[in-house]
């Protein structure tokens, strides 16, 4: 069964004048031990569709889905108590730049301990507590590979360096013991070196205590280092969804290939300072979202059908959301199986 | 190729005091020197702290340098070899051609635009302050100044709150060009950037160089970037210059500890990319 | 050079006409500006307005009612005083000095204030921080306090209560441009415009200004409410305007005597200050949310 099952996400979010679809019929699923990319630019919807995950949206959007579950529980409708407490345990979120969020006022090392759920700490005298907490931090801390712990539980937010806070904030993050980490452009502006050496954890971490990972980024060189399947969102809807390494063989969607197509460290024969392929035009403001498939306009394939939203399609566990897609002779193109409501993909 | 730019043995020394009982830390950029030619693209890397920020600021003229001299070479005169001294102004008095020589380009480009004015007040003061254009031409050299970057006429009149990063990012470089300079200095221009926009800018600043003749300076992070777009690499630490030569070369074979480092591990990343396809 | 507009349908406004189409719809905020305009007319039209001469005694109609009594006259609209003159007009005239040198004690402490505040706010260093924390003690001060203890020494008087008042507004917006102005000059658009080769006064008039005009308003419509308050409070004391002058505060304190049999005298002149109040804080509150709206953006 899968960790996590979102099928249909819709989000309605009301912008004063009309109630623009943010996510339309975004579908993700994550199963045990896998690390699966969110892959979108911005105003793709991955930060939306993350906190649409976590429940974290105001009150005047509204979500409508066929199902997102964890764990085969409904999170859709779910109180408000029950959310909060597979949110605490069960999936743990880091986000993007450490240093906001942490408090700066307080030392790592305390924070750090107050991450630790109380249900981990046996019943005992204050004093005895405090220690098995910060036995417990230590502990944390060696585990995301930072060897000189008492230099850094002791220090303030803004003396560590950006590397080792993002490990911190992982760390925190393990405290629970979550099944499920969602890492959300945690490799941001980070140069070579820092950026392997986050990713080498997190791969650990997948490998060593089988945590489902959702790595929300569009650095391609981060992804398909650590990857094993992933998920790409142009303007809120799923283009394209499957292994990593089908994905990479061969893009089925024009956009999947004109983001492959922008890191040039993927092209071997490119010879250097020569132009990048690119799509032409912008990313569509949440005001002018085009009709059907959205990528419409700046599409080289475009026909007329485009204006219909494409139906995601699947051959062999790769799912297309394309009328006209790449490497993929027409009359094979409309044979391929729908991927229909109620049937996911891997089922 | 010509010559356009000298940096003969620039230093500056940065001391701050924490509070009033606090340690003095010093940080030292330099000695540095090297030379840049039109049509050429330098990318400074290295980790963060290393000085790269204060190099582009120097060479800028946003930071005075203590020692050393910056010299920009005018083309006609590269025979003779007659430079025009850029060091020894102080920013209180600027002479106008190094201002309208080396530009620079922010990273974040939000934060190089003024939310409070329109573009073309922007540009419009820009020309003001370094050219001798009338009312008329100064519109004219605004608009086609904006169509070189790929934007429209319309974002004369825009204001900051109405375009996306990467129209943001073609102001920031339309305000640099805007002057005609010879090299342009970008810190991290695209690291704030999505994919697609990026690949945008760097076709645009290829483009503009092979149009123009202009050097471009950029420090970077994205080694994937620095390796397609850069003739030669600096690769400074500690605010020094540990290794420089032609970016092909210093790939190929990284003579330093951090360089080898910095390289490895960014093409470790790119070999768990092919092992897939 | 081919010039067409291609997006005709879309109208992008400036930043400030954004907050005013946002300001806009707030309904209750369009209603205290109304009333605000209404006073501001009254301010400057007040000898077209008011039917009779305020300073006119007449002893035959002394302490008539308003209009809407049994005993009142439509003549006399609002009544008259234990003098016999019109308190309509005395409305109006004291509705001009109290708004009036309201709206120049804020103009003359925002010209002040912002001068001071864009010098402390360039200047660096230990004297502009001794001087800063200074002005912000004395911020805590209630204004009116120190107004009181500033005609103390001055003497009464509208125009010594006026230069006191403005004294004691003066320290906020000085405290505002400062701040402002340093968190400015760290700004990225202000290092290029160096680049540039502005000036440091051309970049505050061009860069730095045109961000500041909306806090400014928004603070001076704060200091337009308090001005109000303290003149009339010290009209009432007796500490600023002084007979024959007409003032709503003074009015409110020479209509206690008799507040008795004619109740009337100290609610107009009351009313007509809570109006007053009301649609500059109404005023001044849609303007913070039209502000707080578009920075969301």
């Amino acid at each position: 069964m899968a960790l996590l099952d979102i099928k249909n996400l819709t989000l309605y979010i009301d912008t004063g004048s009309t109630t623009v679809k943010a996510l339309e019929k975004v579908n993700l699923q994550l199963n045990e031990g896998e690390i699966r990319a969110l892959v979108g630019e911005s105003g793709s919807g991955k930060s939306l569709a993350v906190r649409c995950i976590i429940g974290a949206i105001p009150d005047y959007w509204s979500i409508k889905a066929d199902r997102i579950t964890y764990q085969g529980q409904d999170l859709l409708n779910m109180s408000y108590e029950q959310r909060r407490q597979i949110m605490r345990r069960e999936i743990a979120v880091v986000f993007q730049e450490p240093t906001s969020s942490l408090d700066p006022s307080v030392t790592v090392g305390e924070q750090l301990e107050e991450s630790i759920p109380p249900e981990f700490i046996d019943k005992g005298w204050f004093w005895q507590q405090n220690r098995q907490r910060k036995k417990i931090a230590i502990s944390l801390i060696h585990r995301v590979g930072i060897k000189e712990h008492e230099q850094y539980l002791n220090a303030y937010p803004h003396e560590i360096p950006k590397d080792i806070s993002q490990k911190l904030m992982i760390a925190m993050a393990l405290a629970s013991e979550p099944k499920i980490l969602i890492a959300d452009d945690s490799t941001r502006g980070m140069e070579s070196t820092t950026k392997s050496q986050i990713l080498r954890l997190l791969d650990k971490l997948n490998k060593t205590k089988n945590l489902a990972i959702l790595f929300v980024s569009h650095d391609l060189l981060a992804i398909t280092s650590v990857a094993h399947t992933m998920t790409v969102l142009y303007c809120g809807q799923t283009v394209e969804s499957g292994k990593v390494k089908s994905l990479l063989r061969r893009p089925l969607h024009p956009y999947t290939k004109a983001l492959l197509d922008s890191a040039p460290s993927f092209q071997l024969s490119l010879p250097t300072k020569s132009p990048l392929a690119t799509l032409k035009g912008t990313i569509p403001t949440l005001q002018h979202l085009p009709a059907g498939c959205r990528l419409g306009p700046r599409c080289p394939n475009a026909r007329k059908e485009c204006v219909q939203t494409p139906v995601p399609r699947a051959i062999q566990e790769h799912t297309y959301s394309c009328h006209f897609p790449l490497h993929v002779p027409e009359g094979i193109a409309k044979r391929a199986p729908r991927v229909s409501k109620g049937l996911g993909a891997n089922d | 190729m010509t010559k356009i730019l000298e940096v003969r043995n620039i230093e500056y020394r940065h001391s701050s005091k924490r509070g009033l009982f606090g340690k003095q830390k010093t940080f030292t950029l330099g000695p540095i020197s090297f030379d840049m030619y039109s049509g050429e693209t330098v990318a400074v890397i290295g980790n963060n702290g290393a000085g790269k920020s204060l190099l582009a600021k120097t060479l800028v003229g946003a930071v005075q340098v203590d020692k050393g001299e910056i010299v920009l070479l005018s083309e006609q005169d590269s025979n003779t070899d007659k430079p025009t001294e850029v060091a020894s102004d102080t920013l209180q008095t600027p002479r106008r051609k190094r201002v309208q020589d080396i530009r620079m380009i922010l990273q974040h480009s939000a934060d190089s635009l003024n939310p409070a004015i329109s573009i073309g007040s922007i540009l419009t003061q820009t020309l003001k302050l370094n050219t001798d254009l009338t009312e008329t031409a100064r519109r004219e050299k605004i608009e086609e100044t904006l169509l070189k970057v790929g934007l429209l006429h319309e974002h004369y009149y825009y204001y900051r709150h109405m375009l996306s990063d990467g129209q943001q990012q073609r102001v920031a470089m339309a305000r640099a060009l805007i002057l005609d300079p010879k090299i342009i200095v970008a810190d991290e221009p695209f690291a704030a950037l999505d994919p697609s926009v990026r690949s945008q800018t760097v076709n645009l600043i290829l483009k503009l160089q092979k149009e123009l003749g202009l050097g471009f300076v950029f420090i970077s992070h994205n080694i994937g970037i620095v390796r397609h777009i850069s003739d030669r690499v600096l690769v400074m630490d500690k605010g020094q210059i540990i290794e420089q030569g032609i970016t092909a070369e210093v790939f190929v074979d990284p003579q330093q500890p951090l360089t080898q480092k910095l390289i490895k591990a960014h093409f470790d990343l790119v070999e768990k990319h092919f092992a897939h396809v | 050079m081919q010039r067409f507009n291609l997006y005709q349908e879309e109208y992008h406004p400036s930043p400030l006409i954004n907050i005013w189409l946002e300001f806009r719809r707030s309904h209750i905020a369009l209603a205290g500006f109304v009333l605000l305009v209404v006073f501001l007319v009254i301010t400057l039209l007040a000898p077209l307005i008011a039917p009779f001469d305020p300073y006119l005694q007449n002893t035959n109609a002394i302490l008539l009612p308003p209009a809407w009594e049994p005993n009142g006259t439509v003549a006399h609209l609002l009544g008259t005083d234990s003098l016999g003159r019109d308190i309509f007009s005395r409305l109006v005239y004291g509705c001009r000095t109290t708004f009036g040198s309201s709206l120049l004690i804020v103009a003359i402490s925002v010209f002040i204030g912002v001068g001071l505040g864009a010098l402390a706010g360039v200047l660096s260093g230990l004297r502009s921080s001794v001087v800063n924390h200074l002005l912000d003690s004395i911020m805590s001060i209630p204004t009116l306090l120190i107004a009181i203890v500033m005609v103390a020494i001055l003497g009464t008087g509208l125009g010594n209560a006026m230069m006191a008042i403005t004294l004691a507004l003066i320290p906020q917006f000085v405290h505002q441009t400062r701040t402002f102005v340093r968190n400015e000059l760290q700004k990225d658009y202000v290092l290029l415009d160096r680049l540039d080769g502005a000036s440091s006064v051309r970049i505050f008039i061009h860069s730095i200004l045109p961000g500041m005009v909306e806090l400014i308003v928004v603070q001076a419509t704060i200091a337009l409410s308090i001005a109000i308050i303290d003149i009339s409070a010290l009209g009432f004391l007796n500490l600023a305007a002084q007979d024959p002058l007409i003032e709503l505060g003074l009015s409110l304190s020479q209509g206690l005597e008799v507040a008795y049999v004619a109740p009337w005298l100290i609610i107009l002149p009351g009313l007509c200050i809570f109006l007053m109040v009301l649609s500059v804080n109404v005023v001044g509150e849609g303007l913070r949310s039209a502000l707080r709206t578009r920075l969301h953006h």
